[in-house]
């Protein structure tokens, strides 16, 4: 790494962490970055999932996190559930929508599948795939047509009222996008207007889009538009991927931030950095991100350091990926298991899970959650800090004798005023804090934008947004659109779950969803393996058929190797740099052609 | 308690395991050591009355909401005649259970049709009810239930670690009361929750399972449900892998798998992510088997 430094300096280093380690190897891990390399080409896989939330929610409302935590939901009088699955992909936060449901609470599912939660919810609105904003915007039509917003709070707290009006006018009837008959938009718009408190729960159905950070807009545009924001039982909830995307994000393993949201490019910013970590020359450009980190491999990046990611199966486009990683001059991965990606690296450096460390992780509801070693890491395995400090070390940089996850934890407060107040005593209550939390006496901060926005004026954002299709839609020649989601059976590429048996027993393969006319129509039978091809690559899976997916829709988990990522499309969100993992043409073959 | 032991200690097979144990504990561990997966000779039972048990978060909710206390300031509670007591910084505060499960405050709804208030299969039963005078809040009852719990009583006076005397007769009285009041409390839940079951058993079992999503918390908990090796399993007729919410037989086949071993211990209805009352239906399958049926496993030990 030294000498990949000296030779091509620091845009030729790749720091990628994942969003599943704890928040302190996410914050010394860009420390090392920064200090040891003066690089900011240093992210976490939140690029992958909900980047677009911290970019769309940080133009709405000012601050890119959940404004409201989850068991609030259960204060709500109506809960528009968006592109979230979140019984399977969120149980924990599921839960609270099955609470909701006995409670009484209704519940709107937006989803073009009949997923798992909207089979729970009062009602399920099936829409196109990535036609989010066309519904969006005819709902708001709706609403202000029938005098529904809220005028008070647009007046008293919201910029932008008159250019959204403006830009919704031509959404009356936008049934021929988004494919929602009229009198459900305007049923759907009306109960989310008319609730005393209604709160939108999204997830990455909104997101992973090209027009992701506007997807995002559109829903605060929502909340905004009808004054639900900044009240219990109100607000818009990401449901953050990972169980530590929310932390990732805050210790400042992005591009063009350090911890709690300090933008690279603010000298001032800087200064403070540079004086808490004893370093100069820290840099204020703004780095690669994650899949664009891949795209240059060997051109202007040459060495890569991975922290608990599996590119090869979990990026767009695998095949992309893996003649990408070849191309590096030198590729170190830091794992707890033998990934798909472990097979392209140089260097192997065996990590610990959260049971044999000490540690925090920060929920989607940026509530900060203590995590305690229970066991040593096995083998040659060591706790990640350690692996960090000690490379830091070798290297003679400063800064780094931090033995404790305490110790690095208490080194990022220090330098992170909102969340100076959390320290790892007050971590030890079972509410524990919820950030921001700025002083010693602070309590923390369960719901935000009550009195005003985190934006520089105060004011919660909206904005007029026009529909845009996807990058890449169904034609002649790939005439399926393809969407891609999770299980609750297994978690991302599977490197932990398909080690258990009952959850290899439950689903060993991939399979697709398809549509039972379109089976019929092509030949296909139950169970039935099919060829699914793509303009980038190909797969072979199982095909479930099935009416809880419409006709020309198909519908894949993200789990497996060789699977629905040989068919993604890489474009990117050219507001957050989030791939269009959600959306992308395909075809469907018989296999052997009979 | 019993599945800790049966999954990380090894069963106890190879070493001398000392526990404190509520009924609940105790009776998954016979039904464990029933099946050879704790050997219960090496296992020391130090059993504890207990009134049922409330869900931390819950209970720090129902300090702040409803005894309007802070639960940091809280040093201790019980639940004593009828009372949830706490005692904090500056006083003492006591609410009429009745009251506070009225309301959807309190014990766990297992714990309130719990009957097994003193272990008394347990090598010791020990626990504060009827120590009275000025021994309350200082000294434990002991009743002495095995010749293992004789020996170690003995041991530890002569090593000088425990003072002991004979009970007093109103202290056994007032014990003899208070588990006579708590199980009368019990019979009263139970009547009250299975009758509510009976006219409508099917559908209620058909809607409160059709959210399941398998994520297996319910079978991994539970004492008495020992899952078959998934690795070649022979192909299901009627439980699809993979499919959510799953196939009905999936959930008949663990009831009647536990029909005759439930112990309404409540660890899979707590930790169920979509809320289903399975305890509430196994234990109902449970008490109406030992009530018509002679048991598989021979009679149990214990009366729950």
């Amino acid at each position: 790494m030294k000498e990949t430094s000296d030779k091509y300096g620091p845009k030729a280093f790749g720091f990628q962490t994942s969003c599943r380690t704890v928040n302190e190897d996410c914050y010394i891990f860009q420390k090392f970055a920064r200090v040891g390399f003066k690089t900011n080409n240093v992210d976490n896989c939140a690029r992958i999932c909900h980047g677009p939330s911290v970019a769309g929610l940080s133009l709405s409302f000012g601050s890119g996190a959940a404004t409201n935590g989850f068991e609030d939901a259960l204060n709500s009088d109506f809960i528009l559930v968006w592109g979230s699955n979140a019984l399977e992909a969120h149980p924990l936060a599921g839960r609270r929508l099955v609470q909701a449901k006995l409670k009484g609470i209704p519940i709107y599912a937006v989803d073009p599948r009949l997923s798992t939660t909207a089979k729970i919810a009062d009602k399920w609105i099936q829409f196109n795939p990535s036609t989010h904003i066309a519904l969006a915007n005819s709902m708001m039509y709706w609403i202000i047509k029938a005098d529904k917003h809220d005028k008070k709070f647009i007046e008293e707290r919201v910029n932008g009222f008159e250019e959204l009006k403006a830009t919704v006018e031509k959404y009356a009837d936008a049934e021929d996008s988004h494919g929602v008959p009229l009198e459900t938009v305007k049923e759907l718009a009306y109960k989310y207007a008319s609730a005393k408190s209604a709160v939108i729960i999204y997830c990455l159905g909104v997101t992973e889009l090209t027009t992701g950070t506007d997807n995002v807009r559109s829903m605060g545009n929502l909340a905004l538009l009808t004054g639900n924001v900044g009240r219990p039982g109100t607000g818009v909830n990401p449901l953050r991927g990972q169980n530590n995307v929310q932390g990732a994000c805050d210790m400042g393993a992005y591009p063009n931030m350090y911890s709690g949201y300090q933008k690279c490019e603010i000298a001032e910013n800087r200064a403070k950095m540079e004086k808490a970590w004893g370093v100069t020359g820290l840099p204020d450009w703004y780095g690669q991100t994650l899949t664009e980190q891949i795209n240059i491999c060997g051109d202007e990046i040459k060495t890569m350091y991975i922290l608990g990611l599996n590119p090869v199966v979990t990026y767009p486009d695998s095949n992309h990926v893996k003649r990408q990683l070849e191309k590096l001059d030198f590729l170190v991965v830091q794992d707890i298991f033998f990934t798909e990606t472990c097979q392209y690296a140089d260097v192997i450096l065996p990590g610990a899970c959260f049971a044999e460390k000490d540690g925090t992780f920060t929920s989607g509801e940026r509530r900060i959650n203590r995590v305690r070693k229970a066991t040593n890491p096995p083998g040659k395995a060591k706790e990640d800090i350690w692996i960090i400090s000690e490379l830091a070390k070798k290297m003679g940089l400063k800064g780094f004798d931090l033995p404790t996850a305490k110790d690095v934890w208490d080194d990022m407060r220090n330098c992170t005023p909102s969340m100076f107040g959390a320290t790892y005593e007050k971590l030890e209550k079972p509410e524990s804090i919820v950030w921001p939390c700025p002083t010693l006496e602070h309590c923390g901060t369960p719901i935000l934008h009550c009195e005003k926005f985190a934006c520089a004026d105060g004011k919660g954002n909206l904005f007029g947004i026009e529909y845009r299709p996807p990058a890449e839609v169904a034609d002649a020649e790939y005439p399926f659109t393809m969407m891609t989601g999770r299980l609750i059976f297994h978690y991302h590429s599977r490197t932990q779950t398909d080690r258990s048996a009952a959850l290899h027993y439950e689903v060993p393969a991939s399979y697709v969803q398809i549509n039972n006319e379109d089976a019929r129509r092509l030949g296909i039978g139950q169970h039935e393996k099919i060829l699914i091809t793509s303009r980038r690559g190909k797969t072979e899976t199982i095909a479930h058929v099935t009416d809880e997916i419409g006709p020309g829709v198909l519908y894949m988990t993200m789990h497996f190797n060789e699977g629905v990522n040989n068919l993604t499309n890489t474009v990117l969100d050219p507001m957050s740099k989030m791939p269009e993992l959600k959306h992308c043409a395909v075809k469907v073959e018989k296999i052997g052609g009979n | 308690m019993s599945t800790f032991i049966q999954k990380y200690l090894d069963g106890a097979k190879n070493m001398k395991v000392g526990v404190v144990v509520k009924g609940c504990d105790l009776m998954s561990m016979i039904e464990l050591g029933k099946r050879n997966e704790i050997n219960m000779n090496n296992v020391l039972t130090i059993g504890v009355n207990c009134g049922g048990s409330v869900n931390p978060i819950q209970a720090r909710k129902m300090i702040k909401e409803k005894f309007g206390v802070d639960p940091d300031k809280v040093t201790k509670e019980e639940i004593d005649k009828g009372q949830f007591i706490i005692e904090y910084e500056g006083g003492h505060k006591g609410i009429k259970i009745d009251e506070l499960e009225e309301e959807g405050y309190g014990r766990r709804s297992n714990c309130r049709r719990c009957k097994y208030k003193i272990p008394r299969q347990a090598d010791l039963a020990c626990g504060n009810w009827g120590v009275i005078g000025d021994k309350a809040g200082k000294a434990t009852f002991i009743e002495i239930c095995s010749d293992k719990g004789a020996d170690i009583v003995s041991k530890a006076v002569s090593a000088k670690k425990l003072d002991t005397c004979a009970a007093e007769p109103k202290g056994i009285e007032i014990r003899g009361k208070t588990e006579g009041a708590m199980l009368k409390l019990g019979e009263k839940w139970r009547k009250k929750e299975f009758t509510a079951l009976r006219d409508n058993l099917w559908d209620f079992i058909k809607k409160e399972t059709s959210r399941y999503i398998k994520c297996y918390s319910c079978i991994e908990k539970c004492p008495v449900c020992i899952s078959t090796p998934f690795v070649e399993r022979p192909e299901s007729y009627m439980v699809r892998p993979g499919y959510i919410p799953s196939d009905p037989m999936f959930h008949l086949r663990r009831f009647a798998s536990i029909s005759d071993s439930c112990v309404n211990c409540g660890q899979c209805e707590e930790l169920c992510p979509v809320e289903i009352p399975l305890a509430l239906i196994s234990h109902a399958i449970r008490v109406e088997g030992d009530n018509a049926y002679v048991p598989k496993l021979g009679a149990a030990p214990y009366k729950n």
